[in-house]
């Protein structure tokens, strides 16, 4: 059977801290939010229920579902198609052949087209601008505090990169930093696990709440989780066949 | 004993220059457009899977590059080097591969001689053009010969002034004249050296036949270049006229979601989002509008339309 790759979440081991999100952010360079794009390949929300004193928190980490029948693809207008699955499941994105007419993101259930007007909560695809490079901390020449530090671009240049941090990796779907005017997405960091690494955001995870492997594969550590806990999808009513899972929910209530 | 013949050498798929990347097929797979393969008279083009170019079937008769509306398909001759060397004499002949002994300034078949083409040619050159035909009607190549008079008979009946091209089947009408040196013509030639600068340029880029390009990117097909280069210098009635007769026109309804869709679809750039206004329906400029209808078939809303 073909591989297929997914992720198990545990949300009695995740503590909400965001780790996730940021050890991604590092790992694939993207930018900070703008124009109701967030760039957060791995997200969290923080979901609040109830009325005091009876209330309940829970944090919930999202990224791309790399659903089995994904309407992001269905939908890329382009032939060879520039948001495609690979062999192993992935939900893959090419940046040469995209041409940024965000098709894929107005079909993707998990993704806004601007989460501001839409007071989405967030949104798995992202879109780079059209008519302004990425990466726009990095261009800014003013100071940060006036008199007293540097600007963005200076920091940008001491390193001797397009962002202080760039962390420079290669494949052959996508740059490590996107150009503009293309749609960018999590790929599972299908740069690392062709080495063998897990993805970043479970690797950084420091409750080790995330479980990623071929779900195809019974004996893997998420198909052995599945096993184990009944897994709950996102939205599964669109029938996408997501295949990120959650395991064991958890919520914090308010009594005492 | 028959006698022993040579196939005739026409020109063949090295002349064409593809950019895949710039087909309305390739950028929306549900694109109906058969512009290239409904004029192809060999069936060397096949549009099942993008687009794909038969080596075998293919004679370069070059008709496909002059109906593409987004340069997806060129040909890779110079055509401003030409004009140059045809600005030469004063009654240039322009041949084919096959004539270029007995002419002026050549390109692989006078099947690429576009409507565009020929009205560039008409405007820069001064002196009445003859285009070398004397082959083509024995030629593989021959199906090009009725496109071409129609193309030159559209364009007399557009101009003012009429067309001063005509096509020369006999050998003996074509009044060949080789390049001189004289006083007049050094200098001639010395005015059109601009053009050849501009020529270096363009051939430089198009040394490779099958190109591989950005899908974000945009440019106007060579073709409309030349014809935009032509409206600068024509009066204002002949311009208003060729505007009406090549570029499109589309209007944008109230059904527009704004959601900017059209302007990455567009090969040539001619939607674009207008700044800091990303949530009203996008810009357009009818000079860089080559009518291809690919923004008409790709907007969801239904909400474009094409005149």
């Amino acid at each position: 059977m073909a591989k297929q790759y997914g992720m198990v979440i545990d949300l009695q081991k995740c503590v909400g801290c965001g780790a996730c999100a940021l050890g991604c952010k590092t790992e694939n360079n993207t930018q900070a939010r703008a124009n109701g794009q967030t760039f957060n390949w791995a997200d969290f929300i923080y979901k609040e229920e109830g009325k005091f004193p009876n209330v309940n928190f829970a944090a919930l980490p999202v990224l791309c579902n790399h659903c089995t029948d994904a309407p992001c693809v269905k939908a890329c207008p382009v032939k060879d198609k520039a948001m495609y699955k690979t062999a192993d499941g992935i939900t893959m994105h090419n940046d040469e052949r995209c041409i940024g007419c965000r098709r894929c993101q107005k079909a993707c259930p998990y993704s806004a087209m601007d989460v501001d007007k839409e007071k989405a909560a967030y949104s798995v695809i992202s879109c780079n601008s059209g008519t302004a490079a990425p990466h726009a901390a990095s261009r800014d020449t003013s100071e940060l505090i006036k008199g007293c530090t540097a600007s963005g671009a200076e920091t940008a240049k001491a390193a001797g990169a397009v962002i202080p941090n760039h962390n420079k990796y290669s494949h052959a779907d996508y740059e490590s930093i996107r150009k503009q005017g293309v749609v960018e997405k999590c790929i599972f960091c299908a740069h690392r696990v062709a080495k063998g690494m897990e993805p970043n955001c479970v690797a950084v995870c420091p409750a080790k709440a995330r479980i990623f492997g071929d779900l195809n594969d019974a004996a893997s550590a998420p198909a052995q989780a599945l096993k184990k806990h009944k897994g709950v999808r996102l939205k599964e009513e669109k029938k996408t066949k997501p295949n990120v899972a959650y395991i064991r929910s958890f919520k914090a209530t308010g009594k005492i | 004993m028959p006698e022993k013949t040579e196939p005739i050498r026409t020109g063949s798929r090295d002349d064409l220059r593809l950019e895949a990347s710039r087909c309305l097929r390739i950028r929306f797979s549900a694109s109906q457009c058969d512009h290239c393969s409904a004029i192809c008279p060999k069936e060397a083009v096949s549009l099942e899977d993008g687009l794909v170019i038969d080596s075998n079937c293919c004679s370069g008769c070059l008709l496909c590059t002059s109906v593409c509306p987004s340069g997806a398909l060129e040909f890779s001759a110079d055509v401003l080097a030409c004009l140059a060397q045809l600005s030469k004499v004063t009654e240039p002949v322009l041949g084919c591969c096959r004539t270029k002994e007995r002419a002026n300034g050549w390109i692989a078949c006078l099947g690429g001689l576009s409507s565009e083409h020929l009205l560039t040619l008409k405007q820069r050159l001064t002196g009445q053009l003859t285009l070398n035909i004397s082959l083509c009607s024995a030629c593989p190549n021959s199906a090009m010969l009725r496109q071409l008079q129609r193309r030159l008979q559209d364009l007399a009946a557009l101009l003012p002034t009429g067309c001063n091209i005509i096509m020369a089947e006999s050998v003996e009408t074509i009044r060949f004249q080789e390049e001189t040196v004289d006083r007049r013509s050094f200098f001639k030639s010395f005015r059109s050296s601009l053009f050849q600068t501009a020529a270096v340029v363009l051939s430089q880029s198009s040394e490779q036949t099958e190109k591989r390009s950005d899908y974000t990117s945009k440019r106007l097909p060579a073709r409309r270049e030349l014809l935009n280069r032509v409206l600068e210098t024509t009066g204002q009635a002949t311009t208003e006229t060729l505007q009406k007769r090549f570029f499109g026109n589309i209007c944008i309804s109230e059904n527009c979601t704004a959601c900017q869709g059209c302007v990455a679809i567009c090969p040539t750039g001619a939607l674009s989002t207008k700044e800091e206004q990303a949530d009203t329906p996008p810009a357009f400029e009818t000079a860089r509008c080559t009518a291809c209808g690919l923004c008409v078939e790709f907007c969801l809303d239904e909400a474009i339309i094409l005149h």
